[in-house]
């Protein structure tokens, strides 16, 4: 876009003017207070709301205007189309009790189509005018009066988007974090190995103290010498075991020895009871065999004895069997002399009739005849059976009285008879008697010999009192043997030698432990110089993840420097007279972020001219529009600190103001 | 592997670096930049051994030591020869001229063999055998020295306690053998040494290769492949 004709109206001082300008440079010409500030001014107000000196929505009303309604319009060539751009500001002033107060309202025109501001700023983009970039395109002094970080960002945009890894690929020196940024971002990483640096000093930073306390925990000693003592000492301790042991095993023989003589005495008084014992049995036995004859004629007494009184109560028995035979002959001859005696029955018969027997009972009249032929004839009839029936009975009588005679003196007979048999069982009994007694005595007087011999004592033989002297001295020798051998036992017991060797081992054990102990202070040396190594291992491990972090942050640096070439390069790329200087070094070496733009090598604000600075300014202004894809007038007011032959070659419309003596405003262009 | 992490008046520092263990020999320049010249593989530095008090050797001990590092110091003993086992590094340590008590390594390793560490001396009166690999002094050239600080303390610090290209030349004819593989020719002046005229005089001499030591040098060791 170039601008072909400016049309103010009450604006500042002005109250109409139109100006004319040419598609390259234009040089506005004029003495101070012509008006030349004013067209950078209305151009900036027109698209922007701002005046040259960056004051935004200024006062642009004619201050000798009570009423006023200032305007600018710009007739642009956009691409070969000519476009009418106009701004108009209302302005009201009403006078209060509290003073003078102002309004303003704004309406835009395109095209004489008026328009709101949204769609002004709307439109104006399609004709590619981005108003909201405009100011650093068009106003040489914008860019550079910005701040160094806001400069860095504008110009930032302008480099190539190229990621930390794909610049950490491209070198060796970066390999280690090309690897980590896969994963992590640059930001991460620095964070995460600052972190990892900051611990691990933390760490480090306490060992040496640790250490330090552990060296002074340890003992200035040799342990050689001890140990050596130590084995002395305890062969020490050895041989002393030794030797009690050969003194229990000494004894434990000795002992068993004793036992041995204890047992030979033990094996003697057995002897001794065994042949009491014998002796014993013998004597009983002679005793026993004395009394073995007595007791034979005594059992024999005892059996005459009771065979006598057997055939004693023999001849009792038979006694009185005979007085009961006896008794029973007298019955039999009683009986039967009083069955001899007895007297048949006597036997009747019935009466005779009487006449009474002829009258009736009844009536006292003498019975007829028939009846008492009838009767008389009954009469002899009972008298006739009753003769009869006494005949048997005498029969009967007869017949049982001789048969019972004939019983009893079987009876008596049998009597008799057992009587004789008896009487003769008792003169052979009484032969018995005779005879049992006859033995019986002799056995007493036998018996009484017999006892008389039982008094004779029992008498050892020659064999067996030799035997027991034998004995009894052998259990003497054995006695006496014993008591020595346990005498000499107990003297010889080695209490005393095994109490010495005892002390003197247990001040050795003491003496060891001591050692032993000394040696585990000064080994604990050892266990201290352990601890200190494993620290100083730890201490190691720290600083290598410190080395760690440090090669992340030192390839991290690399990387950073590696890019802020490249993109100082990519930026640089855009300008053709300024290059900015992105980074710097310090005087320790570290690397500094800064924001300096040069030229020809000369660094602005400090040793440029102003002349060259303008150069850059336009060339900045240029290389922005360049880049944005805009075209726009460049606006420069005190141009007359630059030469017309000094004027960078740019390819916009470029509007410059400079003082002269003209009092006229002249713009002169091609 | 041989890392020059720095040589010269500046600043010393070396690393040699069996794959598993770093010996750090000078501390002239800071853990900062030790670091980033062992890739910051600080936990397999096994230790350091420094020649003399000199600030561009021993300047930063502090730091090194502030790092948990065991800086071996055998300059400070009075006896003339001092061993010292530093992880699978055998180092003895032999007396040097210069103008303070300074000492020489002859470093053993069971892989890398024997490496000879001079430097900060006049001369080297000890002969060497079967020397792997050598990284000697090689200061000055007589014929650089400037006329006009004749009789200054810095030309007689120069003279008195630094080895002329000439001396170098002496000790590598008189130590190089067969077996040796490598030659790096270290702590050359800034004024007085020049880089090209050192290696067209030397390497004509000697069958291996020789370097001009110079930060971020880096040789396998001898026997490496």
């Amino acid at each position: 876009m170039w601008i072909k004709k400016l049309i103010i109206d009450q604006f500042k001082g002005i109250h109409h003017a139109e100006y004319e300008f040419g598609e390259t440079i234009n040089q506005v010409e004029g003495e101070n207070g012509s008006g030349k500030t004013t067209i950078p001014d209305a151009v900036l107000w027109l698209f922007v709301d701002c005046n040259y000196n960056l004051r935004f929505n200024p006062l642009v009303a004619p201050l000798d205007m009570a009423e006023s309604s200032p305007s600018v319009t710009a007739v642009c060539d956009i691409d070969g189309t000519e476009v009418t751009i106009t701004k108009i500001q209302t302005n009201t002033r009403t006078e209060t009790e509290e003073g003078v107060k102002r309004s303003s309202n704004n309406r835009y025109v395109i095209n004489e189509v008026p328009v709101t501001q949204r769609d002004f700023k709307k439109k104006l983009l399609q004709y590619g005018i981005d108003t909201d970039l405009i100011l650093p395109c068009v106003h040489p002094m914008v860019f550079t009066s910005q701040k160094g970080a806001d400069m860095k960002k504008i110009l930032f945009d302008m480099a190539s988007d190229k990621t930390d890894l794909d610049v950490a690929k491209t070198s060796e020196e970066t390999a280690y974090v090309a690897k980590l940024l896969e994963k992590y971002t640059s930001d991460e990483l620095i964070a995460k190995s600052k972190a990892t640096k900051k611990k691990s000093d933390e760490m480090i930073k306490a060992i040496p103290e640790r250490i330090t306390g552990l060296e002074q925990a340890k003992v200035a000693a040799d342990e050689n010498p001890i140990i050596d003592e130590i084995n002395s000492v305890e062969g020490a301790i050895e041989l002393g075991e030794a030797e009690l042991k050969l003194i229990d095993e000494e004894r434990a023989k000795q002992s068993g020895e004793l036992e041995k003589i204890r047992h030979a005495l033990f094996d003697a008084q057995r002897a001794v009871v065994d042949f009491e014992k014998e002796e014993e049995l013998n004597e009983a036995h002679f005793k026993r065999k004395q009394a073995e004859h007595s007791l034979e004629v005594k059992k024999e007494i005892n059996d005459f004895s009771a065979r006598l009184a057997e055939l004693h109560i023999q001849g009792k028995r038979l006694e009185a069997e005979l007085s009961s035979q006896c008794a029973k002959k007298e019955i039999a001859t009683k009986q039967y002399r009083d069955k001899k005696a007895e007297k048949a029955p006597e036997l009747t018969l019935p009466r005779k009739l009487t006449e009474r027997d002829m009258v009736c009972p009844c009536c006292g009249q003498e019975l007829p005849a028939d009846q008492k032929q009838k009767k008389i004839k009954e009469n002899e009839n009972r008298i006739k059976m009753q003769k009869a029936d006494n005949e048997a009975v005498l029969a009967h009588w007869k017949k049982s009285r001789d048969a019972s005679l004939k019983k009893i003196a079987d009876e008596g007979q049998a009597a008799c008879d057992a009587i004789r048999e008896i009487e003769r069982k008792q003169e052979l009994l009484a032969i018995s008697i005779a005879n049992t007694q006859k033995e019986l005595n002799l056995r007493q007087t036998r018996l009484e010999k017999a006892l008389a011999e039982e008094t004779e004592q029992y008498k050892p033989s020659e064999e067996t009192l030799k035997k027991r002297e034998e004995v009894t001295v052998a259990v003497k020798d054995a006695k006496r043997q014993f008591e020595e051998a346990s005498q000499k036992y107990m003297e010889s017991d080695p209490v005393e030698r095994k109490k010495a060797i005892n002390d003197t081992l247990r001040g050795l054990r003491s003496k060891a432990q001591d050692l032993t102990n000394q040696l585990a202070v000064i080994r604990k040396n050892s266990d201290i110089d352990a601890q200190i190594e494993s620290l100083q291992n730890e201490r190691m491990k720290y600083e290598q993840s410190k080395a760690t972090a440090e090669k992340i942050l030192y390839q991290m640096d690399i990387l950073s420097r590696m890019k802020n070439d490249l993109l100082v390069e990519d930026i640089n790329s855009h300008f053709s007279l300024v290059k900015f200087q992105l980074f710097e070094y310090q005087k320790n070496g570290n690397y500094k972020e800064v924001c300096v733009p040069t030229i020809d090598g000369y660094r602005f604000g400090e040793s440029t001219n102003t002349g060259r600075e303008l150069r850059g300014k336009i060339d900045i202004c240029h290389s922005l529009q360049k880049f944005y894809g805009m075209n726009l007038p460049i606006l420069l007011d005190n141009a007359e600190s630059l030469n017309s032959y000094n004027v960078p070659d740019v390819d916009r419309q470029l509007i410059m103001m400079r003082v002269t003596d003209d009092k006229e405003l002249v713009i002169k262009h091609d | 592997m041989i890392k020059c992490l720095a040589s010269g008046s500046k600043g010393n520092c070396w690393a040699i670096d069996d794959g598993k263990q770093i010996l750090i020999l000078e501390c002239g320049i800071p853990v900062k930049d030790m670091k980033i010249g062992i890739d910051f593989q600080i936990s397999r530095v096994v230790g350091c051994a420094v020649t003399h008090t000199h600030k561009d050797h021993a300047g930063y001990i502090h730091q090194y030591e502030g790092c948990g590092l065991k800086v071996w110091k055998p300059y400070e003993s009075d006896s003339t020869l001092e061993v010292t086992q530093i992880g699978a590094y055998k180092i003895k340590a032999f007396p040097l001229v210069h103008d303070v008590p300074c000492r020489g390594f002859l470093i053993t390793h069971p892989v890398f063999g024997r490496i000879l560490y001079a430097t900060d001396t006049e001369y080297i009166k000890y002969r060497f055998r079967d020397l792997d690999c050598i990284i000697v002094e090689a200061n000055y050239m007589n014929e650089m020295l400037s006329d006009d600080l004749e009789g200054t303390t810095k030309r007689n610090h120069v003279l008195r306690g630094h080895m002329e290209l000439q001396t170098t030349r002496r000790f590598l004819q008189a130590n190089v053998t067969e077996r040796t593989k490598a030659i790096i020719l270290a702590h050359l002046s800034n004024d007085n040494a020049d880089r090209d005229k050192f290696l067209t005089e030397l390497s004509p001499l000697f069958e291996c290769p020789i370097w001009i030591a110079r930060k971020g040098l880096r040789l396998p060791c001898p026997t490496e492949r």
